[in-house]
């Protein structure tokens, strides 16, 4: 519309204008051609020296949490920016306070929209807040950032690849045991002899016995007592928690979906209930977390509760192997005395001759079944905890297994 | 749709006033000399009505039997605009049965604006539409401008003042209510809570300010003097050529003299016919156009007072939602002379290595600041790199502001860089205050601290090292 040959008739038209010498013709085309030459101008450095930053208030965050969303716009030249458009992609589903997301269209995924005008050398901050209503890692942006000329008819555009990734953890409740229909999901609560005593831990001296390492000697005691004395040290253990997930799905339900985080959120909630309770606790899964197998080895470190919520924050809500493969093949491989914690959705066959298996070699076995109806069946040979979903369960206060 | 002031009444109202003043131009110089012409502002409370009654028929009324009962009644506002003409019923009938046809040819323009009017306001027209027409309307004007000029010395000169103002008043009218439809199309669009911002209007009035101060002393001053120019140049032309003539004249003689003899059988063309030009007779000038034609105050009160209350409901809006939302905006100024006269050098740089087609001589020419790379070598830009960057992040230094000041301003709001910025100002400071020639290796320290500055920039767009915007790639 404002091509090169309207320019070249509002110049030629202009030539004429200022020959003849009047004064209506020359201010006509010379407000024709000043507009023109502007919108081109505008249209041309509109985007130049503009910055668009986003900037969140933490990198993780747990479920129901509100996260602060910073955006900053910089328009550094002497231009002013009537208007200046930026899409920001965003996850699906997720809402963002004081700010409108578009919802999907066909091959776009939803985007925040900004819309703002800037002076010359001006810097506008916005601040919104992500409200962190499901798990996963959410990745913002890129963005796109249009402007144009101060009247809308030519516009630019250009992408800012630039990404931010949030981390959800799972929704975590505070677990409460209650009747189990095994005491081994604790392992042996209390080891009343160890193979290896905490030397740490003394509790006491007694008299030296025939075989006592001499190391063993508590010197100050056998002078105060005029005997030989040695440390008493206390026997520890530390119980094994291998959790399970199983991401195994019908695929026939909507609800299915739901169930799985509900019941990732569960293997989150027993492994932070671990963690408090100083046990050893790993994740395994058959299922993918940022495009890496889940396996995660039982350890009490201090950082292990934030591997997992991670993996579990991570992972493809989608199955990539047989879960009765995986057990067998974690069973090979895991601690001796761990306590297998199995969660899953559904039990087939498969899965069943698995698990039976591994019961009758006497691994320490439990099976949380998260399902929405009951089907009584033939009972299980090994204990089954069922855990019964609702589709209000982010509303839940607190998971309580067992009777 | 939610109601909207921009579009249901601004807008609307914006499209029929540039229509009207475009009308008005040729209304007024097509009025036969000895016949009233309606005024502008008659035209436009025609235009604006219609416009108005046609945007609430199609928003207001759902069922298209009331738009038309709404229009029927609507259209009372023609008599009204009759009377509003100063003409009272006696003389117009009589004048009727005397004339018709001059009784006429207003009463049809009447309803011809308003139902351009209410078609106006009924049609929503989105921005390339009323580009169209904002770009019609210009080659309306232009036209009108030839014709005017070709018509001079037939007194069209009296109409030359006020077609002048329409001319300005339309370039005014037209791309405002082009921006306001395009920006609150943006905002329905984004669906953003929050009200559109009122720094939208500094910064449309800025380029159509520019726009009009530049073309009205283009106008009045530079093109009399260009015109000039033109004029001698093209008199120097003419009468280089009237010397090339008299030079090559035996040459061609000569040459003409050869062709007779080669062709025996040649005879004399006839003269040409030289056409005399027919001057017409000057027109007579007749009596200026009466622009004030009747216009009642009660007429001219009802816009203000829509006016006023479409601005006290969007404050109302704006005061309620400041409450809700619970998005902040800030705004702060990054301007400062220094950053301003750097984007100058770097894009006069820019410029002369885009002349000279080699980005090394552009690099040569930037003195000593800026190495073969790009990035400065001397301690002293190396702390203007530093100066941009810490501009671009907020903190300009003041006028007052010693580098240990402003290192500690840094230190406090950006601690991530605090490391950085106190290595590259103890340096300067050591060269620039101390006397101290620093090594090489240094100064190799400080510009990898200013590098590693606006690394952390790298997610913004339109930057370069050194703080240099670039241009955004287009799609």
């Amino acid at each position: 519309m404002l091509g090169e040959l309207w320019l070249l008739t509002l110049f030629v038209v202009g030539v004429a204008a200022v020959w003849s010498g009047d004064m209506l013709l020359t201010l006509t085309v010379m407000l024709t051609a000043l507009i023109s030459a502007s919108l081109l101008v505008w249209r041309r450095y509109c985007l130049s020296g503009v910055a668009y930053r986003r900037r969140l208030g933490t990198t993780h965050a747990a479920f129901g949490e509100t996260v602060a969303l910073r955006l900053e716009l910089t328009n550094l030249k002497p231009l002013p920016l009537t208007w200046l458009r930026i899409e920001d992609a965003m996850p699906n589903g997720l809402s963002v306070e004081g700010g409108t997301v578009q919802p999907p269209n066909p091959g776009r995924p939803s985007r925040l929209s900004v819309l703002a005008a800037m002076l010359p050398y001006e810097r506008v901050t916005r601040r919104l807040h992500i409200r962190c209503d499901r798990r996963g890692e959410l990745q913002l942006g890129p963005a796109t950032l249009e402007s144009g000329d101060y009247l809308g008819v030519l516009t630019r555009r250009a992408a800012h690849p630039g990404t931010d990734r949030l981390i959800v953890y799972p929704k975590l409740f505070p677990v409460h045991f209650g009747k189990l229909p095994s005491n081994r999901l604790l392992g042996r609560d209390k080891a009343h002899r160890g193979f290896l005593p905490d030397p740490v831990r003394g509790i006491g001296a007694r008299e030296y016995r025939a075989g006592d390492p001499y190391r063993s000697i508590d010197w100050r005691s056998s002078a105060r007592s005029d005997m030989l004395m040695v440390r008493v040290a206390e026997p520890s253990t530390t119980p094994l928690l291998d959790i399970v997930l199983s991401f195994d799905t019908t695929g026939f339900g909507a609800w299915e979906q739901d169930a799985l985080e509900f019941a990732i959120s569960v293997a989150a909630s027993v492994a932070r209930h671990a963690v408090e309770q100083r046990w050893a606790v790993g994740l395994c899964g058959n299922g993918d977390s940022g495009g890496r197998p889940i396996g995660i080895r039982p350890s009490g470190a201090p950082q292990q509760l934030r591997l997992i919520l991670e993996a579990l924050a991570r992972a493809d809500a989608s199955p990539t192997g047989s879960l009765a493969g995986l057990l067998v093949r974690h069973t090979r491989t895991a601690q001796a005395g761990s306590t297998l914690l199995l969660i899953t959705t559904r039990l087939e066959s498969a899965e069943r001759g698995a698990l039976h298996e591994i019961h009758r070699r006497g691994w320490p076995l439990l099976v949380v079944l998260i399902a929405r109806t009951y089907k009584v069946a033939v009972p299980d040979p090994f204990p089954v905890l069922r855990l019964p979903y609702d589709e209000a369960w982010t509303k839940r206060d607190a998971l309580v297994l067992g009777a | 749709m939610r109601w909207s002031w921009a579009r249901d009444l601004t807008a609307p109202a914006g499209q029929a006033l540039a229509e009207a003043l475009c009308l008005d131009a040729y209304v007024l110089v097509l009025t036969p000399p000895d016949a009233q012409a309606p005024g502008l502002r008659a035209l436009l409370l025609l235009f604006v009505l219609g416009a108005w009654t046609g945007r609430a028929g199609s928003r207001l009324v759902p069922h298209a039997l009331g738009r038309g009962a709404m229009l029927a009644v609507s259209a009372m506002a023609l008599p009204l605009w009759w009377a509003g003409q100063g003409v009272s019923l006696e003389d117009a009938l009589s004048a009727a049965a005397h004339d018709p046809a001059a009784m006429l040819a207003p009463l049809l323009l009447g309803l011809a604006v308003w139902c351009r009017g209410v078609w106006l306001g009924a049609v929503p027209a989105t921005t390339e539409m009323l580009t169209r027409r904002f770009l019609v309307g210009s080659l309306a004007l232009i036209s009108l401008a030839i014709l005017l000029a070709l018509a001079k010395g037939t007194g069209v000169e009296r109409y030359t003042h006020t077609l002048q103002l329409l001319v300005l008043g339309y370039f005014i009218v037209g791309p405002a209510v082009l921006a306001l439809v395009h920006l609150q199309a943006l905002h329905d669009r984004a669906a953003t809570p929050q009200p559109a911002s009122l720094r939208w209007v500094p910064a449309l009035i800025v380029p159509m300010a520019l726009v009009a101060g530049i073309g009205l002393w283009l106008t009045h001053d530079f093109a009399p003097m260009l015109a000039l120019a033109m004029h001698g140049a093209v008199r120097g032309a003419a009468l280089l050529a009237q010397l090339l003539w008299w030079l090559l004249r035996p040459v061609l003689d000569l040459l003409e003299a050869l062709l007779a003899l080669l062709q025996p059988g040649h005879h004399k063309l006839p003269e040409a016919i030289r056409p005399h030009a027919h001057i017409p007779p000057p027109r007579p000038l007749v009596s200026t156009v009466d622009d004030s034609a009747g216009l009642s105050p009660l007429l001219l009160l009802v816009p203000a007072a829509l006016l006023v209350l479409v601005f006290a409901r969007l404050l109302l809006r704006r005061i309620r939602r400041r409450g809700v939302a619970p998005a902040v905006e800030e705004r702060t100024s990054l301007w400062s002379w220094g950053l301003f006269q750097d984007q100058l050098r770097a894009a006069w740089l820019a410029r002369l290595a885009a002349l000279r087609g080699a980005a090394d001589s552009a690099n040569a020419s930037a003195q000593e600041s800026a190495g073969a790379d790009g990035r400065p070598v001397t301690m002293r830009a190396v702390y203007r790199a530093l100066l941009r960057w810490a501009a671009a992040q907020g903190h300009r230094r003041g006028p007052a502001a010693t580098p240990q000041e402003l290192r500690q301003e840094l230190a406090v709001s950006l601690p991530q860089a605090a490391d950085a910025v106190a290595l590259i100002t103890s340096a300067y400071e050591a060269e620039r205050y101390g006397g101290v020639v620093l090594p090489a290796t240094a100064l190799a320290a400080a510009r990898a601290a200013a590098d590693s500055l606006v690394a952390t920039q790298d997610d913004e767009p339109g930057r370069q090292s050194g703080g240099m915007v670039r241009h955004a790639t287009p799609r």
